[in-house]
């Protein structure tokens, strides 16, 4: 039997309050903390497909090992890598 | 009746109701004819997610960072001054016109603009639209921007801890708080909620440690030494802070600051609205005239540039570009987000225009917001609790300054290094972190030295607004090559540019003009340092001389950088009519219906 889920019931009821105070003290240093591990998860992939981009980093070997758990990331990672970037991007209050 | 016509209740109050109004029908109205957000568009959030920097947030969880991310010391500061400058009313006025006729525009049209160009920030997009000079003219005006920026907040901090005996402390505390909590929850990985009881219990204490150990006593090394001594103090704080990784310090240190900081934005406004039950009345008059008190700014173009955040300010432009506008999840958001944050912010200036009307001394700086919140909380809440709420809000006033000033220190390194990285040479080491921030502070602390606050500021409110004006005429510019209504950005644009770059060659001008004659100080202020280097013997014309002649050329850089870049926004806005042959007047080509006609 197929359960049908109405329309937003799979969605947490909203409250205001709460989001606007998670807002003001915490999504900020959220936001920082993704930024973070963007930059350790760069290093990350340079390591692996370094070999493939002329950095050769790691021997195939271990990259051949690694890539199954780097290809979700790859179209995230190359989209990216190849934006313009700008110091008026970081600049965030 | 009279009576309560003579608190600050009846104005703030109808100052809500006049944001609300402007949100409700003007806001909306330009939201649905200019910029016609579809919630079936893709945002840059959507498009490009990543999940990283590009990823859909709540539209109140958004409204809360924006919000946070624009309030600091600028609207407390400014309404404090301008209130004993020219009086309570002007003040007022402009407080609640700027907001609703130009700031709540430049916050909301930046954001929209960035979402509709792929969520790019103002560098990119300047480059785009206006081209390669003017984003070079952008860089080194931010270059300036965040020095003053710098300068300005750093005396407050120390004006502050001067003026308020033991306020140190608690910040000292929430500081080593901080550090706790950031290796609790990131290295020793304890749940956020026990981390932030025993962080909060460390702050509850530095508020009792900073209760009871007043010392050092305020003016200990008199005036002049006192403020230095604590700007020196702070200065250090603020280059480690800038310095050590942000989850070391400054990201647990903000979260603490939102608790108290949050209670005292709310304990002043409630406190002013209840003002007829406490019967804590104003104290200044209305209207002082067309040249302020102490100072002797004429009212244009100055009013409108000491109070800066609050009625309008440049900073938001960047915030609502840089981070916010990559998060917006359905472009309906960008209203409540940007335009929201702004009205909200306005509060925060309102507060501050309440705090200082009802006391009645003199305190230039920040220290005024102070002495007039805990007279208002203390009004509601009992006497006794006087002394209580002024470390309260003294603490409040320095949380608020330092977490953007290690941000700020932050920016101006990466301005820095964007500047010199593509030359070569020893000038490349002004990208290094150490040398960058060692930098800035002790440029920072030369501009303190001269105590000239009260024209730091005005300095500081001219670049800000000029960024503004910039923000809004960039918005203006894009508006006509999209062939969309651009007036209600272009004619508040085209005001800001105009007064704030008088404002600006006008300080510049009286810094000039008192380098020819240093007998006597600029301001009652520097009369402080006139006495601190006679005491020593040391004769103040010289070093007062070259200060003014360096701050003269600061202020002459701003107003060319400034002619330049209005030059090029306009020229831009010129090229985009004629590409799309329009030919009513500037501003004025419109698909837009009037009210109603839909």
């Amino acid at each position: 039997m197929i359960f049908k889920k109405k329309e937003g019931e799979n969605k947490k009821k909203s409250n205001p309050l709460k989001e606007f105070m998670y807002g003001f003290a915490m999504h900020g240093n959220v936001t920082y903390m993704l930024r973070t591990r963007m930059y350790m998860e760069h290093l990350f992939m340079l390591m692996t497909l370094g070999d493939m981009l002329g950095f050769p980093i790691l021997p195939p070997y271990y990259s051949l090992r690694l890539l199954p758990y780097m290809v979700p990331n790859i179209k995230s990672w190359k989209m990216r890598m190849l934006r313009e970037r700008d110091f008026t991007d970081l600049i965030s209050g | 009746m009279a009576d309560f016509l003579s608190t600050p209740a009846p104005y703030v109050l109808i100052g809500l109701v006049l944001y609300y109004i402007a949100y409700r029908f003007y806001a909306r109205w330009i939201d649905k004819r200019v910029w016609e957000p579809d919630p079936k568009r893709s945002t840059p959030a959507t498009m490009y997610m990543d999940g990283v920097e590009y990823f859909p947030v709540n539209r109140y969880v958004l409204y809360g960072f924006q919000f946070k991310s624009v309030a600091a010391l600028g609207p407390i500061v400014g309404p404090v001054l301008a209130v004993q400058y020219w009086g309570w009313l002007p003040s007022l006025f402009w407080i609640v016109i700027g907001v609703i006729f130009i700031g709540w525009a430049q916050d909301y049209s930046a954001m929209f603009l960035s979402v509709r160009n792929e969520g790019r920030s103002f560098g990119p997009i300047t480059y785009n639209l206006v081209g390669k000079g003017a984003r070079s003219v952008l860089l080194s005006y931010l270059f300036i921007y965040f020095w003053l920026l710098t300068a300005a907040f750093v005396y407050i901090l120390a004006a502050t801890a001067n003026g308020f005996s033991g306020s140190f402390y608690i910040i000292f505390i929430t500081l080593l708080s901080g550090v706790i909590l950031g290796q609790l929850v990131f290295k020793a990985r304890w749940n956020i909620f026990y981390a932030t009881i025993l962080a909060l219990i460390l702050v509850a204490i530095g508020y009792v440690v900073g209760y009871y150990v007043q010392f050092p006593a305020t003016n200990f090394l008199g005036v002049y030494g006192s403020v230095m001594f604590w700007s020196i103090i702070f200065a250090i704080i603020l280059a480690i802070a800038a310095i050590v990784p942000l989850p070391s310090l400054i990201l647990p240190f903000n979260y603490l600051a939102f608790y108290p900081a949050i209670a005292s934005v709310a304990l002043v406004i409630i406190s002013a609205l209840l003002s007829p039950i406490s019967g804590v009345s104003f104290t200044r008059p209305a209207f002082v005239g067309f040249t302020a008190n102490f100072t002797g700014f004429p009212l244009w173009p100055l009013l409108f540039v000491t109070i800066a955040c609050g009625a309008i300010s440049g900073w938001h432009s960047l915030v609502s570009s840089g981070t916010t506008s990559k998060q917006v999840e359905s472009e309906i958001d960008a209203l409540p987000v940007g335009g929201g944050a702004m009205f909200t912010e306005s509060i925060v200036a309102l507060s501050a225009f309440a705090a200082i009307s009802v006391i009645s001394a003199t305190v230039l700086g920040a220290n005024g917001y102070v002495l007039g919140a805990a007279t208002l909380a203390s009004g509601i809440l009992g006497k006794a609790l006087y002394n209580g709420f002024v470390l309260f809000f003294g603490a409040f006033l320095l949380f608020m300054g330092f977490t953007v000033e290690t941000l700020v220190i932050r920016y101006w390194r990466l301005v820095l290094a964007d500047m010199v990285s593509e030359r070569k040479g020893s000038i490349r080491i002004l990208g290094n972190k150490y040398v960058a921030t060692t930098l800035i502070l002790v440029l920072a602390l030369a501009l303190i030295a001269t105590f000239t606050f009260d024209y730091i500021w005005e300095y500081f409110g001219g670049t800000n607004q000029l960024f503004a004006a910039f923000a809004l005429l960039l918005v203006a510019t894009y508006l006509t090559k999209v062939k969309k209504p651009s007036w209600y950005t272009l004619i508040p644009g085209s005001f800001m540019i105009v007064t704030t770059i008088a404002a600006i060659a006008y300080t510049a001008y009286l810094f000039l003009s008192h380098s020819f004659n240093p007998t006597k100080p600029l301001t009652a202020l520097q009369q402080l340092f006139y006495n601190f280097l006679t005491g020593y013997g040391i004769t103040p014309y010289p070093i007062v001389s070259a200060f003014d002649v360096i701050a003269f050329l600061v202020g002459l850089s701003l107003v060319i950088l400034s002619i330049t870049m209005g030059y090029y926004l306009f020229k831009s806005i010129l090229t985009y009519r004629k590409e799309a042959g329009i030919t009513q007047p500037i501003g004025g080509k419109t698909t837009m219906a009037k009210p109603g006609e839909d």
